[in-house]
C-alpha cells in the first residue's frame, strides 16, 4: 500500500518538465482568454462594451476598402497571383447566427432553431443575438440558455446580449420616439462580431481564428431541413446569373444568399400568419 | 390574405429609388464615393444583390459587410420609412458598395407555396443543378407530407407565413408560447395534431379558423399547377408541425417528469378537423 507523507518534499522537476509546463500554462491561459471572449454573454451598457463608438448611430467612420474585381479575386483565390497573401483553405467551419429580441415569442422561436440545427445535423456553431433585455429579462434568458439550450449541444451553442439599437429618436416634449426594431439586427451582428469574435474595423478587421468561417445569418422564424455544407455542387437551384460564373462553395470575395426577387407587386415581407 | 405571391419581392426597387433620385449622398459617406454602385447594370443588381436570409460569407466578410451595413441601416431606413424591408435593402446597398456580389440561391429558403425553391421536389430534374446525375421524377401528392428525402428540401423553412390545408393550419401568431420552452406549461400543454401523409389528396381548399369561410387553393397563373399549390402546402404543414413536435417532445423528455408530460397529438385552431357543409360551401 503506497502512502503519502504530506512533509515530504518533491523532488526538484526536470528542465524538461518546467518547460513543458509553463508551455502548457501559456496555452491554457491563451483559450482561457479566447473562450472567455468568445463566451461572452454578459450585458453592459452602450458605451461600456462599444471599442470605438462603432455602436452609437452611424457616424462617419473609416472608409473600407472597395472589393477588387471578381476576376481579380477569382485568380487571388486560384492562387494564381504571387503577390497575395493565400488564406488558409479550410472553409468548412460554419457559425449560425441570428437577432432576436427577449419576448416570449422568440424564445419559442429559438428553441425550435437550435433544435433543428442539432437534428438535422447541421456543424459549426450557433448563436442567438438578443438584443435589449432589461436586467431581469437578461438574467432570465442567461438561465434559460444555460438549463435549456446550451445541453442540447454543449461548447457549441451560444448567446450574446446586446443593447437596445432600434431607437433612432428618443421621445421629447415634441417629438414621438421613432423605433424600429429590425436595427437591432446590423446593429447585433456587427456587434456580435466585434465583442465575441475580436473583429475591429480599426484595429483588428481580420481575426485569423475567425476569418476563414462561414457566417450564416438566419431569421429566428426558420428551422433547418437540410444542412449546409461548403460543397453547394449537389442538388440547389440558383438563379440566372449572366454576369458571373455560377459558383458552389463561399470563399472569401464570394458570399451567397437567397434570392429576395421573386413576386409581383408589393414589398410585403411577412403575411398575416 | 395568408397566401399571396409577395412575401420575397426584392427586386431592385431599393436600388433604383436611391440612385434615380441622387440620393446615394444621402447614405454613402463622401469620402467613399463613387461608390461602386453607381457603376452597376441592372442585370448585375438583379444577379447579384435581391439578396436576404439566410446570407452566407466567410467572417472576414461578413464583417465588412455588418459595419457597412450598420451604417447605411438609419439612412437606408430613412428613405423607406414605411417599409420593413429596409434593413434588407440597406444589406444589399452595403453589398454593392463594398462589391461583394452574392450567389444567389432559390433553394436555400422557402417560405411559401410561390417559391422555385419547391422545384427540388415537383419538378424534372433539368430545371435543377444536380450534379449527382441521378434521375429523379417530381414527388407524387401522397408523399408530400412525410415522403421528401432530406436531399430534396430546401436548407431552411422560414414559417412567417400561415400554413392551412383543409382545416389544418399553423401559423406563428396562433401557437401558444408555452408549447415548448416553458417549464411546467410545456409539460402539460398537447403536441400539435399532425395530419395524414397524403394530406395533399385530401383537400384542395382550405377553411379559415376565424371565418369559417372557404378558399380553393389554386395554380400560381402557369407558374405552378394547382396540384403543385396543394402538394406545397402539404409539405408545409407536415414538415413545420412535425418539426415543432419534435422539439416539444424533446425538450419535455428533458425537462419533465418522466412520465408525466403531455404527448397527446391534439392541438388543431379549429374547433374540429371535420368539414361541415356550411363551411365546404360558403367560399371567401
Amino acid at each position: 500500500m503506497v502512502t503519502i507523507n504530506k512533509k515530504e518534499r518533491r523532488p526538484p522537476l526536470a528542465w524538461s518538465t518546467k518547460l513543458n509546463l509553463c508551455a502548457l500554462l501559456v496555452n491554457v491561459a491563451f483559450f482561457t482568454v479566447t473562450y472567455a471572449v468568445y463566451q461572452r454573454t454578459t450585458f453592459a451598457s452602450p458605451s461600456a462594451q462599444t471599442p470605438n463608438n462603432s455602436d452609437c448611430p452611424p457616424q462617419q467612420q473609416q472608409p473600407q476598402q472597395h472589393y477588387a474585381s471578381i476576376s481579380s479575386r477569382e485568380s487571388n483565390n486560384n492562387n494564381n497571383n504571387n503577390n497575395v497573401v493565400v488564406d488558409s483553405d479550410d472553409f468548412s467551419h460554419f457559425h449560425i447566427i441570428f437577432s432576436t429580441g427577449c419576448s416570449p415569442k422568440q424564445h419559442w422561436q429559438s428553441y425550435l432553431l437550435f433544435h433543428s440545427i442539432v437534428e438535422s445535423g447541421q456543424t459549426g456553431h450557433a448563436t442567438r443575438i438578443a438584443s435589449g433585455c432589461n436586467h431581469q429579462q437578461a438574467e432570465d434568458i442567461q438561465a434559460v440558455f444555460a438549463k435549456e439550450i446550451q445541453p442540447m449541444a454543449p461548447d457549441r451553442f451560444h448567446l450574446h446580449l446586446t443593447p437596445e439599437f432600434g431607437i433612432i429618436q428618443e421621445k421629447t416634449a415634441t417629438q414621438k420616439a421613432i423605433y424600429f426594431h429590425y436595427l437591432n439586427k446590423p446593429y447585433g451582428v456587427a456587434h456580435w462580431m466585434e465583442h465575441a469574435l475580436g473583429y475591429n474595423l480599426r484595429t483588428t478587421p481580420t481575426v485569423p481564428e475567425h476569418d476563414n468561417t462561414i457566417v450564416v445569418l438566419l431569421d429566428p422564424d426558420m428551422v433547418f431541413l437540410r444542412p449546409f455544407v461548403n460543397d453547394f455542387s449537389g442538388r440547389e437551384i440558383w438563379t440566372t446569373r449572366t454576369s458571373y460564373p455560377i459558383r458552389t462553395n463561399i470563399r472569401h470575395g464570394f458570399p451567397m444568399a437567397n434570392e429576395y426577387a421573386y413576386g409581383t407587386s408589393s414589398d410585403r415581407k411577412e403575411e398575416d400568419v | 390574405m395568408h397566401d399571396s405571391p409577395l412575401f420575397v419581392f426584392l427586386g431592385s426597387n431599393w436600388y433604383y429609388k436611391i440612385m434615380n433620385a441622387n440620393m446615394i449622398k444621402t447614405i454613402i459617406p463622401p469620402e467613399e464615393l463613387p461608390s461602386p454602385a453607381q457603376q452597376m447594370t441592372k442585370a448585375q443588381i438583379n444577379e447579384n444583390y435581391a439578396a436576404g436570409p439566410p446570407y452566407l460569407a466567410t467572417a472576414r466578410d461578413f464583417f465588412q459587410i455588418a459595419t457597412k451595413w450598420r451604417q447605411l441601416a438609419v439612412p437606408v431606413q430613412k428613405q423607406f420609412p414605411d417599409n420593413i424591408l429596409a434593413e434588407m435593402f440597406a444589406y444589399s446597398w452595403a453589398a454593392v458598395h463594398l462589391n461583394l456580389p452574392h450567389q444567389l440561391a432559390h433553394s436555400f429558403m422557402i417560405s411559401s407555396v410561390h417559391e422555385q425553391g419547391f422545384h427540388l421536389m415537383d419538378r424534372a430534374p433539368e430545371t435543377i443543378h444536380n450534379n449527382d446525375n441521378q434521375e429523379q421524377p417530381p414527388f407524387p401528392a401522397k408523399r408530400m407530407c412525410r415522403g421528401i428525402p432530406t436531399s430534396s428540401k430546401p436548407h431552411i423553412l422560414h414559417y412567417c407565413q400561415r400554413y392551412s390545408i383543409g382545416k389544418y393550419i399553423f401559423g406563428k401568431h396562433r401557437l401558444p408560447v408555452t408549447f415548448v420552452g416553458h417549464g411546467e406549461e410545456t409539460c402539460q400543454s398537447p403536441l400539435l395534431r399532425e395530419a395524414p401523409e397524403n394530406l395533399a389528396t385530401l383537400y384542395d381548399f382550405t377553411i379559415d379558423p376565424d371565418t369559417h369561410l372557404r378558399k380553393n387553393l389554386t395554380g400560381g397563373g402557369g407558374v405552378f399547377t394547382k396540384q403543385e399549390h396543394i402538394n406545397r402546402m402539404a409539405f408545409l404543414f407536415c414538415e413545420q408541425a412535425a418539426a415543432l413536435n419534435r422539439a416539444a417532445l424533446y425538450y419535455k423528455q428533458q425537462h419533465c417528469q418522466e412520465g408525466e408530460y403531455n404527448t397527446a397529438k391534439t392541438m388543431i385552431f379549429h374547433d374540429s378537423l371535420e368539414v361541415t357543409e356550411q363551411e365546404r360551401t360558403n367560399y371567401e
